[in-house]
């Protein structure tokens, strides 16, 4: 399956067909208002037996980290991470299979309910779920097998959370003087 | 045990010589090269590490996984530092009850590479903590014989601040700089915490609040510690680019290993390697050792030979004993209003309420600086451990991130002799030298300082309201001080009031390693303010010789 361009309402009416709450949905609408549209790739899962594919892996992360925008470089240096671990590529495959496969239900999950927790994921699953979003939150990725490995660092999703309040650590300053004053994207909620 | 000095002069494949043998290019080294230097003295600086760009160690921390303060710094082989991030050689080898993990670099340039700017005065008070607490020892000398000094320090280093803040401190000139402004979140505490009667003022620092020194003004990175991106902050490249413009010559990646003294007790030269494994010696008629609190009683305790059987300048026994730190307390809040911190400098505000007074007879004395930085990946690590997935877990990091702040505590620590540096000669570090072992713990001294400021943090807290608290165990400041100190009496001090080692006339030290005593001011200021005496108390005994 190839990119496609689609709307705001179209991601979010695909992410509710994977099982994201009511609650989920208003926050993107709330947080990315301005986004009209942007390249989604939901492509099959494939069979359980084949290396699943890097689109499959991105998507999988779009999943599990509610965000449609997502850095392909750092997704790039990721996917062999998480493909080289012991039943990595399974999990890559049988997470994104069973987000892909859950019926559209989203109103029945409780509230602030992720999908991976509205209990439809094996055990197993969502673990594997999240280290991936600690992953790309933290932009580094860590796995008893190997030492700790930096996968981003601007792209980690945590520096989005409060940028372009909090200037981003070591890329850019304040300005002379103007952490004196309240700040405005703080100010969002 | 060390070679003999026949021994170690045999494969000697290159022979220097200079006025001013300097080893280390820290601010105690650089500063005293380029005060020597301005007098037309010919100078030699041996430094063990290599040198650095801003842009490679920027590009370091971005690209490791270590959040440590030296992640983004070298640490080569030939030239080993504390490594406390990969936990693969920690260094130096903890022996005491209480485990210390301090952090310095071996760069050129030395450790304010990825100091966090902090110029502080000592207080008048903190030269006689015996006569005046009968605690720990007296310095050889007064604030009043320094402050001219201090001076002169607070202009080489380019520190901000406000004269009228610096309360019970005489100074004879204005500060260079005016002070760095406060965040916002730090006006915020002060003024609550103002009306509790706590009084928070300008903190000196060695961060441009102007242009100054050919160095722009701060453009609030937030970065100071581990690194100004843009060099508004002071580090000793300052005096490193300095005294070479002055013909300085500074050799990186060579390392001293020991010193020499012929039979009459002068130094008469260093014997260092190179990163390539080649060997050398330097000779001068003075030679002055920067290579800092743990380093530089290394090189006198490595400097063993028949006539000298605990090392150069230890007729004293006091060579690595005395260690002390600013041992550091910290409370983090959610305070019920949002903050907005990780913004500006890392810290604008200090507390000198703590630092003075009677108690000082039972307790140490502390002081409290605000502290601007945002520790957003703990902060989202710790919402990924409660099991928060999005959108809730980007809600509770925007949410906290908003509303944290914290306050750290600086202790000053009374000197023991069992807090000491020996070395390890059956083990050896990765350069091949004897590891260093540090036994360390604090006193009741420094316990029921520790005490008081958990009290003043849990006040703070209630003052402010917070929604959540979270009290930190002691840790490092990472000031290495007392382990070569000064003073009158050589049986109990190493070097007299200007450095210079009682056993040797033309042996200096130079840094923290000397202070008696460290009160509760960060030790930079001092360091630089005692090497521009030490450099006077060289030229004069150059001129003399
Ligand atoms: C994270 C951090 C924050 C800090 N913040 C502050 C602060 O805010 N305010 C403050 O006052 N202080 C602060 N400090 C302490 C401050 O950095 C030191 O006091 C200061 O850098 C010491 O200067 P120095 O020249 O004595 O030693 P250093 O800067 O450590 O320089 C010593 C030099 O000697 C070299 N050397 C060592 N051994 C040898 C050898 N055998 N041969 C040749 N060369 C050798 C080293 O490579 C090094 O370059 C901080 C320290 C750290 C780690």
């Amino acid at each position: 399956m190839g990119f496609v361009n689609v709307s705001r309402r179209s991601v979010i009416a695909a992410l509710i067909r994977g099982g994201i709450s009511a609650v989920a949905v208003r926050y993107l609408m709330s947080t990315a208002a301005a986004e009209t549209a942007f390249s989604l790739k939901l492509p099959e899962a494939g069979p359980p037996n084949r290396t699943p594919s890097f689109e499959v892996f991105l998507a999988l992360s779009q999943l599990v980290t509610l965000r449609s925008l997502l850095d392909e470089a750092s997704a790039r240096r990721m996917y062999p991470l998480f493909l080289e671990e012991p039943w990595g590529a399974h999990h890559i495959h049988s997470t994104y299979a069973q987000l892909l496969a859950l019926p559209d239900e989203a109103d029945k999950l409780p509230r602030h309910a992720h999908p991976a927790l509205g209990g439809k994921l094996s055990k197993g699953q969502v673990w594997f779920a999240s280290h991936l979003l600690t992953t790309w939150y933290l932009g580094i990725y860590y796995h008893e097998r190997t030492a700790p490995v930096r996968v981003a660092y601007s792209e980690a999703l945590m520096h989005d959370l409060v940028h372009p309040g909090i200037p981003q650590r070591f890329d850019e300053g304040s300005g002379f003087g103007a952490w004196g004053n309240p700040t405005k994207m703080m100010k969002r909620t | 045990m060390g070679q003999s000095d026949q021994n170690d002069e045999t494969n000697v494949s290159e022979q220097l010589a200079a006025e001013v043998v300097i080893v280390g290019s820290g601010v105690a080294g650089a500063l005293c090269a380029y005060r020597l230097a301005l007098a037309g003295v010919k100078v030699l600086v041996l430094e063990a590490g290599p040198r650095i760009t801003r842009e490679s160690v920027v590009q370091g921390f971005k690209s490791q996984p270590l959040l440590d303060l030296s992640a983004g710094y070298p640490n080569p082989h030939w030239a080993p530092r504390p490594d406390w991030g990969t936990g693969a050689d920690p260094y130096i080898d903890q022996a005491g009850s209480t485990i210390l993990q301090m952090e310095y670099l071996r760069v050129v340039g030395g450790t304010t590479w990825q100091w966090s700017g902090s110029a502080l005065r000592l207080r008048p008070e903190d030269f006689g903590m015996y006569s005046r607490f009968r605690h720990g020892v007296d310095w050889p000398i007064a604030y009043d014989q320094l402050e001219t000094d201090y001076a002169e320090a607070e202009k080489e280093l380019g520190v901000s601040g406000d004269p009228a803040a610096d309360t019970g401190l005489p100074r004879s000139t204005p500060f260079p700089l005016p002070p760095v402004p406060p965040s916002y979140a730090e006006k915020w505490v002060a003024e609550r915490l103002h009306s509790a009667g706590l009084s928070f003022t300008a903190r000196p620092v060695a961060r441009n609040s102007l242009p100054f020194d050919g160095r722009s003004q701060c453009a609030g990175f937030g970065t100071c510690s581990p690194i100004c991106p843009t060099g508004a902050q002071y580090s000793a490249m300052v005096h490193v680019d300095k005294a070479q413009r002055l013909g300085v010559r500074v050799l990186e990646n060579c390392r001293v290993e020991r010193l020499h003294a012929d039979t009459s007790g002068k130094i008469r030269s260093v014997a260092f390697t190179r990163s390539n494994g080649s060997t050398g010696t330097a000779q001068g008629a003075l030679f002055a050792l920067a290579a800092n609190g743990i380093e530089t009683p290394r090189l006198l305790l490595m400097s063993v030979s028949e006539r000298y059987p605990h090392g150069l300048a230890n007729s004293s026994g006091q060579v690595g004993r005395n260690f002390m730190d600013h041992p550091g307390l910290y409370v983090r809040m959610e305070l019920p209003e949002a903050v907005y911190p990780g913004r500006g400098p890392i810290t604008t505000r200090q507390c000198l309420d703590y630092c003075q007074g009677s108690f000082r007879r039972s307790h140490a004395a502390w002081l409290m600086d605000t502290n601007n930085t945002l520790d957003l990946h703990s902060l989202t690590e710790e919402a990924l451990s409660r099991g928060l997935w999005p959108p809730e877990l980007d809600e509770f990091v925007r949410q906290r991130a908003r509303h944290q702040f914290q306050i750290d505590a600086h202790m000053e620590q009374l000197p023991h002799l069992d807090n000491r540096i020996t070395l390890d000669w059956a083990r050896r570090d990765r350069a091949g030298q004897p590891r260093i072992r540090l036994n360390y713990s604090y006193g009741d001294y420094e316990k029921a300082g520790f005490e008081q400021i958990r009290g003043v943090f849990r006040s703070i807290s209630q003052t402010l309201g917070a929604r959540s608290t979270h009290l930190s165990e002691p840790f490092a400041h990472h000031h290495l001080m007392g382990t070569t100190r000064m003073g009158f009496d050589p049986h109990r001090s190493v070097t007299d009031a200007h450095g210079r080692t009682h056993d040797h006339g033309n042996l200096f030290l130079l840094g923290s390693s000397l202070f008696p005593t460290v009160g509760t001011a960060n030790p930079t200021l001092t360091i630089a303010a005692l090497t521009l005496r030490s450099a006077r108390a060289m030229l004069r005994q150059l001129q003399s010789d």
